[in-house]
């Protein structure tokens, strides 16, 4: 069985050029993957960003300790935009197995637009605190205001369900 | 006064420990019990002011505090870098471990605070807005902001890092799991009082359910443990119970290559002789800051710990005091636990 940690470090070293841009997408992208059944354990809450674990912070603490990934902090390049960390795994990540079904599902988190991630894995969230979905959406909107609008809420939904969709299969393989 | 009283109030038994297995977000439990009209907290508030549970409850929902008319610098007061949670549990775990470095000053301190709306060293001047209050100490409480400030790393390192009171939290950690796998695999263990069963289900508790579950209960449960057919759990029930904890291996400073190796080798080792090594071979990693230092660009300033240099400017703790700076860095300890009779497994590399 393989400690959290290691299985964040493999999650980051799958991201293009081993770097992935923002605290957000990582702890959204893990969200949405423990979801469907990637063996993290941790406990994630609401957040001003949505789903947000401390635990993944320490977990990052214990990859720098152990030089398997390090993490920078980096200022917006334009006027106002927000700072982000950028999180690089080394090049001794961990031999992760238990990564390799989930995959094709962390190819359609990597290509999918920041915000829309985040409403995804809000979303998730909100499903499993809600009875149905039609609630898990008016919670979603209540709560995301306007990152809903220009159509992100519905790509999420969509990006959401094929997650979901793609967790169903690989129960019924029994990986 | 009553946020700062009451802020750990949702805790369960054992805390954080215990967090992981109701998955409970403690902060929600403690609005829960100030806002329920069943709970003598909720009877002793109202009853002097039928509005104060509510006014009180933004300080524990950080995500709606902006939103609210409290000022910033009196949520610092119950979460920041100097606030009454440490000001509290550090002089309290001082003297009940029986440890003299935990001590500093804190009414000296509390008496060289001010509120200022000047501006901090060091920040940027061109943010728009109107200067926000901010905490400050005078320049008279460096010197007891140094102890504060060593206090609390000591009592990290020494006390709350303690490898015995580690391999405690790791063997109640290592419990519950295999608790709950037992109980997720259709097993049972008798006398576990009922409350406890509730929480390792996965459903919902009821306030009521959620306010039985504390230290008593807990040790109830290790005793239902320690009496369990299950061997995992009786070795560790029985450890707790009776303090026969787990013996520590410091591995810190080792590379995760060499860990990874000797981890495997252990369990494979504890495996051969059939015994499950995620209970009997623990792994325990502790990471402290013992100081933040401020980023205007990443921090809320009311989360620093402000003083006035000899000049009168408004400077940040660590820029202004060359001991504190060096508390500015990440102190790491990995540490391997393995019961006293098969500690003979560990052998460090050269």
């Amino acid at each position: 069985m393989k400690h959290s940690f290691e299985l964040l470090a493999a999650v980051i070293a799958a991201f293009p050029g081993r770097k992935v841009y923002g605290r957000t997408r990582l702890q959204k992208s893990i969200r949405l993957l423990q979801e469907i059944g990637y063996p993290t354990d941790y406990t994630f809450r609401m957040h001003h960003y949505g789903p947000y674990t401390d635990e993944i912070i320490s977990d990052l603490q214990i990859l720098e300790h152990y030089k398997l990934a390090k993490e920078t902090h980096q200022e917006g390049e334009q006027l106002g935009s927000r700072n982000y960390y950028v999180i690089e795994a080394t090049n001794l990540a961990p031999d992760v197995p238990e990564l390799e079904p989930y995959r094709d599902v962390l190819s359609l988190l990597i290509k999918e637009d920041s915000t829309v991630l985040e409403l995804a894995a809000t979303y998730v969230e909100y499903l499993r605190r809600c009875d149905d979905s039609d609630q898990a959406v008016e919670r979603l909107i209540a709560k995301k205001g306007s990152k809903c609008a220009e159509g992100r809420k519905d790509q999420a939904i969509v990006l959401a369900t094929e997650v979901l969709k793609h967790g169903d299969r690989i129960t019924a393989i029994g990986i | 006064m009553c946020a700062a009283l009451l802020h750990d109030v949702g805790h369960g038994p054992f805390s954080h420990a215990f967090e992981k297995v109701t998955e409970d977000n403690h902060e929600q439990r403690t609005i829960e019990i100030i806002l329920s009209e069943t709970t003598e907290v909720n009877e002793v508030l109202t009853e002097f002011d039928a509005e104060l549970p509510q006014k009180i409850v933004p300080f524990f929902d950080d995500t709606n505090l902006a939103d609210t008319d409290i000022p910033p610098w009196l949520g610092g007061i119950i979460s920041s870098q100097f606030d009454a949670d440490r000001g509290d549990y550090l002089q309290r775990d001082c003297h009940g471990t029986g440890v003299a470095y935990g001590n500093f000053d804190l009414n000296w301190l509390i008496g060289q605070l001010e509120l200022t709306d000047e501006d901090v060293e060091g920040e940027d001047d061109e943010q728009d807005g109107p200067s926000q209050r901010h905490l400050c100490f005078s320049n008279k409480a460096l010197y007891p902001l140094e102890i504060y400030a060593f206090a609390r790393a000591h009592m990290y390192q020494t006390v709350y890092f303690h490898k015995t009171t580690r391999a405690a939290e790791a063997m109640l950690r290592a419990l519950f799991r295999k608790y709950r796998h037992i109980l997720n695999g259709g097993g049972n263990v008798e006398n576990v009082p009922p409350q406890f069963e509730a929480a390792f289900e996965g459903t919902e508790l009821s306030l009521e359910t959620y306010l039985q579950l504390d230290d008593t209960a807990a040790w109830t449960f290790f005793r239902a443990c320690a009496e369990s057919r299950d061997q995992d759990l009786k070795t560790l029930g029985s450890g707790l119970l009776h303090r026969k904890l787990f013996k520590c291996n410091d591995v810190t400073g080792m590379e995760y290559s060499g860990i990874s190796a000797l981890e495997k080798a252990i369990r494979a080792t504890l495996e051969q002789g059939e015994l499950d090594s995620m209970c009997y071979f623990l792994q325990y990693f502790s990471s402290d800051l013992p100081y933040k230092p401020y980023s205007p660009q990443r921090d809320n300033l009311s989360n620093a710990i402000l003083i006035r240099d000899s000049l009168g400017k408004v400077q940040e703790l660590s820029i202004l005091s060359e001991p504190v700076h060096t508390l500015t860095k990440r102190k790491d300890m990995t540490r391997f636990y393995l019961p006293e009779e098969k500690r003979d497994l560990f052998v460090k590399p050269r």
